[in-house]
């Protein structure tokens, strides 16, 4: 996905930025177009650590809430989708936080809440981009995950995150690497790096 | 191409599909079993049938219940000015009626060097706090280097462009320094929270810390032009000490406060 179309093209997708300027303008209407032409990317955001359906839910729920009491914040002309990121990124570690706060109180059920699920009808051996992504460590994973889910380009991403263009890089070339390695076949896993075409 | 090369590049690119992806990358993938299975991998995110109308639903009845026009926040721009022109106008005030005593015993180079430092430390600052009012707006330093470079440039300052002289009243005149320090960064805060209150920091520690430390550099202002000992140890820890003390008391008033939400919400039923 790259960069929304512009509002003024006859048949493209509704202009992110054009729908938040509405909303802050107070256009239920509006508002309610951009949650849900953005609430799917940002649930599979979201949904990386493979948390409970449950929590996923509720962090989307939050995050749209924050969204609505921040903004004010965000300035038309502005790129919509690092700032919207932003705050679902601080609403993700905040719940990751408070679960291990009160994870020391938990019991074993007897039934387990129902996790996330992979993408369907992923042809059979095929990697999904999930599966891979969840061994990635936490940094890496946010930033890949970003860069494909949401189409943003690295310098949003390195907003969104609070970091730089060469960070995100970074941790993108590594995830690449190690996505690399653990897709290569078990013949050939020892070879590190691969030094020809 | 090598895979190594193929993945350096690869970073700053979204996919083989986009306009902008080079030629070069494309005759790699073609003969590249590994790197064609990555970029597989890559690709296999598929627009999942998420039924989340439910959670839509609640967002939009919650929303609705308050959704009123807002006016956006000022541009980055303006908000620094903002900023700027307060600490600018509460350390005239304050040095006008305190007198400018360390300043008419400054040397020429003394007196603009410090100024330049204390313009730099000013300007750093603000631009820190005015980015972290709004969510994923683009930070010219980092925390880490802000802190660093706003807490060390001064008492650096004091001890490399200061003589050293015996003072028997070291202790005495650099605590005193520190309270009056202290008690002009206090008297910032007010404004500054005014022009802070629209904001919406997601790290509420840095951003008290950040507001404490501009608050100290306006205390440290005054104490620079006021103070009329010119010894760099007393510059380097009695005025130095401010800009510290305030970006620690910012910090820790709002842990403390984040844990007493914390516990408000984990003790609600």
């Amino acid at each position: 996905m790259e960069s929304p179309p512009n509002r003024d093209q006859p048949g493209t997708a509704p202009d992110l930025e054009f729908l938040m300027s509405r909303y802050q303008d107070g256009d239920l209407g509006a508002a309610s177009a951009l949650i849900r032409l953005v609430s799917p990317p940002l649930y599979r955001f979201l949904a990386a650590d493979r948390t409970s359906r449950q929590d996923v839910e509720d962090m989307l729920q939050e995050a749209w809430l924050q969204v609505h009491k921040a903004r004010h914040t965000w300035r038309p002309g502005e790129p919509l989708l690092p700032w919207l990121y932003a705050i679902a990124r601080h609403v993700k570690v905040d719940s990751y936080r408070k679960r291990q706060r009160i994870s020391g109180r938990e019991r074993p059920v007897e039934f387990l809440p129902e996790l996330v699920a992979t993408s369907a009808g992923s042809p059979q051996g095929l990697h999904d981009f999930e599966t891979m992504v969840a061994s990635l460590p936490v940094g890496q994973k946010e930033v890949v995950t970003m860069l494909k889910v949401t189409g943003m380009s690295v310098e949003e991403v390195a907003r969104a995150t609070a970091s730089t263009a060469g960070a995100v890089k970074l941790k993108a070339h590594r995830a690449y690497e190690k996505l690399r390695r653990l897709l290569a076949p078990p013949e050939r896993s020892d070879h590190k790096n691969g030094g020809s075409k | 191409m090598t895979c190594r090369e193929y993945l350096r590049r690869r970073r700053s690119f979204t996919h083989p599909g986009a306009d902008s992806w080079p030629q070069d990358l494309t005759e790699h993938l073609s003969g590249c079993r590994d790197c064609a299975r990555l970029e597989d991998c890559l690709g296999s995110i598929e627009p999942e049938d998420i039924d989340l109308r439910e959670v839509e639903g609640r967002v939009e009845t919650l929303i609705s219940k308050d959704l009123t026009p807002v006016t956006p926040l000022p541009p980055a721009r303006q908000r620094t000015m903002r900023f700027a022109l307060l600490s600018i106008v509460v350390v005239a005030v304050i040095v006008r009626g305190m007198g400018a005593h360390g300043w008419e015993r400054m040397s020429f180079v003394q007196a603009y060097v410090t100024l330049g430092v204390l313009a730099v430390m000013l300007l750093l600052a603000v631009s820190g706090i005015s980015a972290q009012m709004v969510p994923g707006a683009r930070q010219k330093l980092s925390p880490l280097w802000l802190f660093a470079l706003c807490l060390s440039s001064l008492p650096l300052l004091g001890l490399l462009l200061y003589p050293f002289s015996h003072d028997s009243k070291f202790a005495f005149n650099a605590l005193r320094c520190w309270a009056i320090g202290t008690a002009c960064a206090l008297s910032v805060v007010p404004f500054l929270w005014f022009l802070l209150r629209r904001g919406f920091p997601l790290a509420p520690p840095l951003h008290f810390a950040t507001a404490g430390l501009l608050a100290g550099i306006n205390g440290l202002a005054v104490l620079e032009l006021h103070c009329p000992i010119m010894d760099g140890l007393h510059k380097a820890v009695g005025h130095g000490a401010v800009a510290l003390t305030a970006a620690l008391a910012g910090w820790a008033i709002a842990s403390m406060r984040k844990q007493v939400l914390s516990a408000r919400e984990t003790s609600k039923p």
